[in-house]
């Protein structure tokens, strides 16, 4: 019988795991809204979409969740720039209803395509490589969210360096800074622009492959994933992946310590801290990549 | 005595067609008895409505409200609680549903217009997300098993009919009253500061006048017409719960259709809720009911549309009168 204080524990560390994979979605929607200032609407069922692919390749494959994340990426990184370079390219710049509805647009058109094919079931990994959990004094730990926060860290990690250190990050930074004083310096704004989108896919591809292992999917699940990833990236200020990252880890927190207390109404706080934030800082706590 | 074909000389086109749309759904009743056609036309006119009503807001005044499915929700669920709870009359029930709908609008509304751009959206949004999350959850509403409201047969005063007949009156009638609403207040002084707000909003505040108050007015007004609309909705249904009136899905259709159809004119809610109910209608008559196809095809649309016609079937009907004009001009010369 585990103590008070270690379920209070358990329940803390448990948010700030899942805060990790939060936080993992958050970075790719702030990635593309920081670079093409684009709200991507569509995000949560970019994440769903990932969820489904690692769930059909483990399902016709039989290949474990985990080893099947580097194609999910891949195929989301892929899928990114198609959709950057069939419908995003248009809307840069345009209108903010256009680029809402246009995205929201793509939101209702993956949603109900997955309703389509693949019906309303839930539907969940049978017996993942990291399953389980372990027992650490008296605190219960889920082995896959333990993995999962490890991985999303790293990830995070590498963006973050691949953003400060190499010179595509920088030129991505440049962009996102001045489009106008990027382009001349000789930088090919719309290679940037598709790399950025596809990134920000692969990132949510990456998210949606960790949840499977211990998440069901059904075509609505990006959607509170999409709210709470809007909460987060203005939470940490736009485009900040650093930001983006406390921030996660914060509202997974949140969520964590509100669903203790009521499990009913646990995603009020959330959406009362991201009012709360746009009320008093609406230009987002920090915008800088 | 009134020459009538001098009178309709002296007409425009464009009243011409307003004429023969009124008269093509005052007849369409008696010609189409069926129930299930007179159920899509409700729908027609029910969507038209809530686009009408979300383009005060999002059409003239400019601000992208996301959130308009809070408003529907509260106006259903205000009249059918006060009904099953404290007896109150439905229509009421409407007024009152309405007016707390508008209140709440400008609660929300008042910090949220301080945000540009994409902010605002995003605010509306969630607040919608909180409203859905708290009726989920508050067993005195029903919770997500929802509200079922008793069956009285046929009674006015009980807002509820056994045929569709008498509601496909009732909405139209709502439908025509807050086109004219609409229309008068486009044309009145209010709707000039909106059309200024929407376009240049820091030379609408530098000519003194008041940004917030005019959105907020017009938000109030949405708002209230919104929830008109979900009392006429939970009317009709005679069951609600939060999956069918507090989803974001709803609030983007509400918007989508006066997008679609074209934000800002008269005209546009009407065309794309029309657009919308035709093509869904086609979809289920050849397709058979498959779940989520005629939002998918919708979505197609609505993507060509935002890309190459950002202000929507309005502006095609405009190139087509232009072009028209052109090719006449040629002719003449």
């Amino acid at each position: 019988m585990p103590s008070d204080t270690a379920l209070i524990i358990g329940v803390v560390l448990s948010g700030l795991l899942m805060g990790g994979v939060y936080a993992l979605v958050s970075e790719g929607l702030s990635l593309i809204w920081g670079v093409m200032k684009v709200v991507n609407m569509a995000h949560g069922s970019f994440l769903m979409l990932g969820m489904y692919t690692t769930y059909w390749i483990w399902y016709f494959t039989g290949l474990d969740p985990i080893l099947i994340t580097p194609i999910t990426m891949g195929i989301l990184f892929l899928l990114g720039i198609c959709v950057q370079k069939g419908i995003v390219r248009h809307i840069i710049g345009v209108s903010l209803v256009s680029q809402i509805f246009v995205t929201f647009a793509m939101w209702m058109f993956i949603n109900n395509l997955a309703l389509m094919l693949w019906k309303e079931n839930f539907r969940t990994v049978m017996n993942p490589l990291i399953g389980g959990g372990f027992s650490m004094v008296g605190v219960q730990i889920s082995l896959p969210k333990l993995v999962s926060f490890g991985i999303s860290v790293s990830a995070a990690f590498a963006l973050w360096l691949f953003l400060r250190r190499t010179k595509t990050g920088i030129a991505i930074r440049a962009v996102a800074q001045d489009k106008k004083a990027a382009q001349l310096m000789g930088i090919d704004v719309d290679r940037i622009y598709n790399l950025s989108f596809g990134l920000g896919l692969a990132t949510v591809g990456l998210a949606g492959s960790l949840l499977v292992n211990f998440f069901s999917v059904y075509p609505y699940v990006g959607d509170i994933f999409h709210i709470f990833a809007l909460t987060i990236v203005t939470l940490g200020g736009f485009g900040s992946i650093s930001g983006c990252f406390i921030a996660g880890l914060v509202i997974g927190i949140v969520e964590a310590i509100s669903a203790f207390i009521n499990p009913a109404l646990k995603y009020l706080p959330v959406f009362a801290i991201f009012l709360l934030i746009l009320f008093i800082r609406p230009e987002g706590l920090r915008e800088s990549l | 005595m009134i020459k009538i074909p001098a009178l309709i000389g002296k007409l425009s086109p464009r009243y011409i067609g307003y004429l023969i749309f009124i008269i093509l759904l005052i007849v369409y009743p008696f010609v189409f008895k069926e129930q299930y056609s007179l159920y899509i036309v409700i729908n027609f006119l029910l969507y038209s409505f809530l686009g009408q009503a979300w383009n005060i807001i999002g059409g003239y005044a400019g601000q992208c409200a996301l959130g308009h499915a809070a408003f529907f929700g509260l106006g259903a669920y205000t009249s059918s609680i006060l009904f099953l709870k404290f007896g109150i009359n439905p229509w009421l029930g409407m007024l009152m549903g309405g007016l707390i709908a508008s209140g709440v609008s400008v609660i929300i509304g008042w910090p949220s217009f301080r945000l540009r751009g994409a902010y605002f959206a995003l605010a509306t949004i969630a607040f919608a997300e909180m409203v859905r999350v708290l009726f989920n959850h508050w067993a005195f509403v029903g919770g997500a098993v929802g509200l079922h409201l008793p069956v009285y047969g046929d009674s006015l005063s009980a807002f509820q009919f056994r045929s569709y007949f008498p509601y496909y009156w009732i909405i139209f009638i709502f439908f025509v009253l807050e086109c004219f609403l609409v229309y008068k207040l486009s044309k009145s002084k209010i709707g000039f500061y909106w059309r200024a707000i929407k376009c240049e909003p820091d030379a609408a505040e530098s000519i003194g006048i008041d940004t917030t108050k005019n959105k907020l007015i017009a938000m109030f007004i949405s708002a209230f017409l919104v929830a008109i609309g979900g009392t006429f909705y939970s009317q009709l249904m005679l069951y609600i719960d939060p999956r069918s009136v507090l989803v974001r899905d709803l609030s983007i259709r509400i918007a989508l259709v006066a997008i679609v159809g074209g934000r800002g004119t008269i005209e546009g809610p009407i065309l794309g809720s029309l657009a919308m109910i035709l093509l869904s209608s086609f979809i289920r008559a050849s397709f058979g009911d498959i779940p989520g196809l005629h939002l998918v095809i919708f979505a197609i649309i609505l993507v060509v549309m935002s890309v190459y016609k950002p202000l929507g079937m309005m502006a095609i009907l405009g190139d087509l009168k232009s072009w028209i004009e052109r090719r006449k001009s040629v002719a003449a010369a």
